[in-house]
């Protein structure tokens, strides 16, 4: 029967979806069960996004069923316990306004079990840093569409080197105009131009 | 002797119009697209001052091309007119100087501009709709259409606009009668599903492939003859250059293969049909990978369109549609912008070994110039372009 759920999720079935998880709770099952068919439905959706099956409006349409899911749970999630693999602090880097990158790997990182601290777009080095010495997140990704981006990847990696935090957070760089020279540059720790790398980059780093 | 303006535009443009036409010219056309303000970093302007004041654009321009004749055309890609953004107060793009530093480039501020429910009203008269619902729905001064607000927002932006091109024709001309130097963009259109995922819908466009496909195809059919005619009308100032189409949302991995050939192909092509149709090039920005998107390509009629190659694997490309289409590129952005004059001259001679046999194949950067590259990779990129792309000798 939650089978059934996580196959209407995957295959992007909306009415369906939405009907079957209403009908879950009319029949008092408990939203946690809801919640983790959810997650594993994104989970398989990932997986197609990373095998090139699935698109970025198919993404986008699975993040939008599963938030109509949690709409309808809602009234009834008392208190949801969830575990994460680790935080990862998220951002567009200044000079760049450009988001779409960005929440793909959002999106798939908590797909994966990542608690994603997301700071919009056009972040500052500064804000990157702070969030980091208030959360103590091991992991830092910064993205761009633009090379315009690469100048405040650098300063953000420097500040973190005055702050001494350096050897304490990985740093990823992400979009489209990154490669091996750009993380040179940066001195970032890895780049990648896919968000589904960007998710077997970071599961690696936590050893997962 | 030194050649005439009239010898040297000849000998650009035919070298140009020859790899265009997929025949082999005396050395590969070396065409580096400026898309930002790199013409500024060349010439100690902020993109701020090279976006605003059309006068210093066009000085840094001219500049480029007493400095590099062996360029075989300019790229003016900052053609936007500011002062006319701002007299409509206008709101998706954010501005260097006003909503960007000084040094920053005109970026484009994604949000929704349409309700899902307006899309039978959209197709239904598409330009009454941008003129009544879009324009004051992004323009704060074009809010109340009727009001004397919005009339003096419009004379205004007239004003600026009249401007703006009253400087650029003369210039054009100039870099043609004087220097013998063309251009590699004549006019300017869209491909449907472009715009309405770019400035008309959004990101939402990506869920309405779900959840009202139908709309979504009946407006794309719609805006067809008007992009026609703006690409006709745009490039029918200048029609020897190309009509350029910056390609977005198509792509792996904006969308699957079978939702493109349902939504995005077949209005696309029916436009750039009817823009060659006219007696016009097309040129394409292919942004991002096209690689599995390239067959497709094959489908337009040969010599007529440039396919300017972002990231995707141009020597994949040549195999594919070498034959037909022109390629143009592809000099990493980060190579050019980070990487040193040798990497530089390596990448341009291994891309010139793969691609140039049988003609059909121009040197450019993946994005153009980026605005960040330093003086001495383009200088490389130049010499390397020189010293390769010979023919014969």
């Amino acid at each position: 029967m939650g089978e059934e759920l996580v196959d209407l999720i995957v295959e992007l079935k909306e009415d369906e979806a939405l009907k079957a998880t209403k009908a879950k709770i009319d029949a008092a099952e408990d939203p946690i069960e809801i919640i983790e068919l959810s997650r594993k439905a994104m989970k398989i959706v990932g997986d197609r996004f990373e095998a090139g099956e699935y698109m970025l409006p198919e993404l986008v349409m699975a993040g939008e069923i599963l938030k109509g899911i949690s709409e309808i749970i809602k009234p009834k999630l008392i208190k949801a316990d969830t575990k994460y693999i680790g935080k990862f602090i998220l951002g567009t880097i200044e000079g760049d306004i450009h988001d779409i990158g960005k929440n793909v790997i959002k999106f798939l990182l908590e797909g994966n079990g990542f608690e994603v601290i997301d700071l919009g777009i056009d972040v500052p080095p500064e804000k990157f840093v702070e969030t980091l010495k208030e959360t103590g997140a091991p992991i830092i990704g910064m993205s761009a569409l633009l090379s315009s981006g690469y100048p405040g990847m650098k300063k953000t990696v420097e500040l973190i080197k005055e702050a001494g935090l350096r050897d304490k957070v990985k740093i990823l760089i992400g979009g489209e105009p990154m490669d091996e020279l750009v993380m040179e540059y940066t001195g970032a720790d890895a780049w990648t131009r896919s968000g589904a790398e960007g998710v077997i980059i970071a599961k690696k780093w936590m050893g997962v | 002797m030194s050649k005439s303006p009239e010898e040297l535009f000849e000998e650009r443009y035919g070298r140009w119009k020859t790899a265009v036409e997929v025949k082999v010219p005396d050395r590969v056309p070396l065409t580096p697209s400026i898309y930002g303000s790199w013409a500024g970093t060349y010439s100690g302007f902020t993109a701020q001052e090279i976006y605003w004041d059309v006068t210093k654009s066009i000085q840094a321009h001219t500049k480029l091309i007493q400095d590099f004749p062996e360029w075989d055309s300019i790229c003016m890609g900052v053609l936007w007119c500011l002062p006319m953004f701002e007299s409509t107060g206008q709101t998706i793009y954010r501005l260097p100087g006003k909503d960007l530093s000084p040094d920053l480039t005109l970026q484009f501020y994604e949000k929704t501009n349409m309700f899902p429910e307006e899309y039978d009203e959209f197709a239904e008269d598409p330009i009454k709709w941008i003129l009544e619902k879009f324009y004051p729905r992004i323009c704060t001064e074009l809010a109340e259409p009727g009001s004397a607000r919005a009339f003096v927002g419009i004379l205004k932006a007239a004003w600026a606009f009249a401007n703006f091109f009253g400087a650029l024709v003369p210039a054009f001309m100039e870099w043609e009668q004087k220097y013998g130097m063309p251009r590699n963009i004549g006019g300017w259109s869209k491909c449907p599903y472009d715009v309405l995922g770019d400035k008309v819908r959004g990101m939402e466009i990506m869920t309405d492939l779900y959840r009202r496909p139908d709309k979504v195809k009946k407006a794309c059919e719609a805006i067809v003859p008007y992009l026609i005619t703006l690409g006709r009308i745009t490039g029918g100032f200048a029609p020897k250059y190309p009509v350029m189409f910056y390609l977005h949302r198509g792509n792996v991995p904006f969308m699957t293969l079978e939702h493109f050939e349902e939504f995005y192909w077949p209005t696309f092509k029916e436009t750039v049909l009817g823009v060659v149709e006219a007696g016009h090039l097309v040129r394409f920005y292919t942004e991002g990978d096209w690689g599995h998107n390239l067959e497709y390509l094959n489908e337009l009629p040969k010599g007529k369109v440039i396919i300017h190659l972002d990231r995707t694997d141009i020597v994949k490309a040549k195999e594919i549609i070498g034959d037909n289409l022109c390629i143009e590129g592809n000099i990493p952005t980060p190579l050019l912008a980070l990487g040193t004059p040798n990497k530089v001259e390596e990448y341009v001679k291994k891309i010139c070994e793969e691609c140039m046999e049988g003609g059909g194949f121009i040197m450019d950067g993946a994005g153009g110039i980026p605005d960040e590259a330093p003086l001495e990779n383009v200088k490389a990129m130049n010499e390397a372009t020189l010293k390769y792309g010979q023919y014969r000798r």
